[in-house]
């Protein structure tokens, strides 16, 4: 086990294994809003969607002895929550194009197009500079209503960007663990969250520039 | 500002945020480098993306009611007496 980047993990499921309620509940607790944000992407409800969640539950108690840390345990988990939720969903006769659930606005530039030289030597540089936030007050970037703002943009995003920035930005996973839980492709799970971001920002510049 | 030659200013903001996950290349990010050195537009651009992952990173994932983890709980019980 010497190396393995998830042998904390290995520990957590001997710990499952032997019967502790606490520590699975941890995790159930740790796991479950994104759990639901998940698998509603795939059903035709929230009550379906916590039928998904339930039964991932008892898969992966049924299926511990078969975790072998060679990813961390979480992605194990969304890893059977999509297949699952994906499984239920084309049971419902629902098909959910990638694009619905991605948004069709990858491609939309980060700034304002205007804020950038249009003709002559210096195009494509800015015309007119981003505000300097370094200078904000640090109580000022992490207030309460600050984080309300993102907490909005966030609610309104279409689903795969929102959930990338949630587990990326919010909850610390790494990109690789992202991509695997979220069945995305490298490209994607990059792209999605610079669009996240880029959105998120944009919210907060107006927010800022407003007062 | 930069020469005409290197990536322009518009071109650089949509690499910031792979730039902070260190996914872009190395030869892309030392032009990415050399270009922030002396552009104060992409500087700000950089630690406002800077700011706004810091400010995600300080919420809090919405709390479940522990009356919604019951059936969860209740399975895990479940489980053990069937397994131990």
């Amino acid at each position: 086990m010497d190396g393995n980047p998830y042998a904390a993990d290995l520990a957590l499921v001997e710990q499952l294994r032997a019967g502790d309620e606490g520590a699975f509940m941890e995790l159930v607790e740790r796991l479950q809003p994104s759990m639901l944000r998940v698998a509603r992407m795939y059903v035709s409800s929230q009550a379906v969607a916590e039928e998904c969640v339930q039964e991932c539950w008892l898969g992966v108690l049924q299926g511990l002895d078969r975790f072998e840390g060679r990813s961390s345990l979480r992605t194990w988990i969304f890893r059977i929550l999509t297949n699952i939720a994906k499984t239920r969903g084309q049971r419902e006769g629902r098909s959910v194009p990638f694009a619905s659930l991605a948004g069709d606005d990858l491609d939309t530039p980060s700034y304002d197009p205007a804020m950038f030289l249009g003709e002559g030597r210096w195009t494509g540089h800015w015309s007119s500079l981003p505000s300097d936030w370094r200078g904000l007050p640090e109580e000022r970037l992490l207030s309460a209503e600050t984080r309300a703002v993102v907490t909005r943009v966030l609610a309104e995003l279409p689903p795969m960007q929102a959930e990338v920035l949630r587990l990326r930005d919010v909850a610390g996973w790494s990109s690789e663990e992202v991509r695997n839980a979220l069945d995305l492709t490298e490209t994607n799970q990059r792209v999605l969250l610079h669009r996240a971001r880029a959105k998120v920002r944009r919210a907060l510049e107006r927010y800022f520039g407003d007062e | 500002m930069t020469t005409e030659t290197d990536v322009t200013c518009r071109e650089v903001v949509e690499l910031l945020s792979d730039y902070l996950d260190d996914a872009i290349p190395a030869t892309d990010r030392a032009r990415l480098d050399a270009h922030l050195a002396e552009c104060d537009g992409c500087t700000s651009a950089l630690e406002q993306l800077r700011a706004t992952i810091r400010v995600a990173g300080t919420l809090t994932e919405s709390q479940v009611a522990q009356a919604e983890l019951e059936p969860v709980r209740r399975a895990f019980q479940a489980w053990r007496s069937e397994t131990g």
